[in-house]
């Protein structure tokens, strides 16, 4: 018997094997791996508690390419593998008077409504000049894969902009 | 006899789930072992090149300091718990200066509570009095952290830089 094991695990070690589905370490402390092939450039990762399936690499895509001119400017519209993404938000303004100019983040949701996602201010003390914003980040978490998602840059008050002030938003995708 | 028992073993294992305690897959050289423990949660598998496969951790953001006004100091309001390895920080944020010169904001660490010092600083050159003026984004990273060390970070004046509501900070943390 322990040469049929033997001849047999050299057998084994020689050729493929092919199973439908495959449970690693037993079955109650065991992982069980996925049983369709996944996509190109996915990974393996785990629940914690025994099932393996497919993930996705992380994406960055420029939704909003730098250009200048006037608010509002809205971005390509990004389908999400689901999960969470970041949006790194930059810009600048012409400043015409002692003030604060603020323009407001705002995202659509599978082709909703636009919703502020929060503002970006920047105080002016000194006129007519351009304005670098303070560049903000933002983290959306919990989107469903499939889920479409667009962004637009609005002003607020204060945000005169004219083709020097370039924005841009670099979307990254975990 | 050999080939027609594996031939039965392949007939009967393919169309149902195999169960086994530990796997080494391709064999020789090219052999890897998968990992014995399940891992945690979105834990990903990662190879050391040398036959061997672990559970990782996959990338994770958290936002330390949310875009908020001063006046500084400011601290973050979440204490982060790293995974161990390599974590990044992004911080961006502006000062003002009454008169021409250079303006430094400093953002500090500390470890498992331990006390802040300083990590990295933002510079700027302000060249038009009475501005508020952002410093550029600036980026850094710190390796070799151990598993479950936990990070605070603040953000304080280093040097000319007055701030009020006006003057926002923002800073983002990234763990590989």
């Amino acid at each position: 018997m322990a040469l049929l094991l033997l001849v047999l695990s050299s057998l084994f070690a020689a050729n493929d094997m092919a199973v439908k589905g495959l449970t690693i370490n037993g079955p109650t402390a065991g992982s069980t791996f996925p049983t369709t092939r996944g996509t190109a450039g996915q990974f393996l990762k785990t629940n914690g508690t025994g099932t393996l399936s497919w993930g996705d690499p992380m994406v960055v895509s420029l939704i909003l390419t730098p250009s200048g001119g006037a608010l509002p400017k809205t971005s390509s519209t990004y389908t999400t593998l689901g999960g969470t993404i970041r949006l790194d938000v930059t810009g600048s303004f012409y400043c015409t008077a002692v003030n604060t100019s603020t323009i407001d983040v705002l995202t659509s949701i599978n082709a909703g409504a636009y919703a502020s996602r929060g503002q970006m201010s920047q105080w002016c003390a000194t006129t007519t000049q351009h304005i670098i914003r303070i560049p903000r980040t933002y983290l959306i978490t919990g989107l469903a894969a499939g889920t479409t998602i667009a962004v637009q840059l609005t002003n607020i008050a204060n945000a005169t902009i004219d083709v020097n002030d370039y924005h841009s938003i670099l979307l990254t995708e975990f | 006899m050999m080939k027609f028992l594996l031939l039965l073993f392949f007939l009967n294992s393919y169309g149902q789930t195999l169960t086994t305690d530990g796997l080494n897959i391709n064999g020789g050289v090219d052999q890897s072992a998968l990992p014995t423990g399940r891992g945690t949660n979105t834990d990903v598998l990662q190879t050391n090149g040398a036959g061997t496969l672990t559970w990782a951790r996959p990338i994770k953001m958290v936002k330390m300091i949310d875009y908020l006004g001063g006046p500084l100091p400011l601290t973050s309001g979440v204490t982060y718990t790293t995974s161990g390895g390599t974590i990044k920080i992004d911080a961006s944020g502006a000062c003002y200066r009454s008169s021409v010169g250079t303006t430094v904001t400093q953002i500090q660490v500390s470890y498992n509570g331990g006390a802040y010092t300083g990590l990295f600083n933002l510079h700027m050159w302000v060249n038009t009095t009475g501005s508020a003026t952002p410093s550029p984004r600036r980026s850094f990273v710190v390796t070799g952290i151990a598993t479950g060390t936990t990070i605070n970070l603040k953000v304080v004046d280093g040097g000319n830089c007055s701030t009020g509501t006006g003057e926002k900070f923002d800073v983002t943390l990234t763990e590989f």
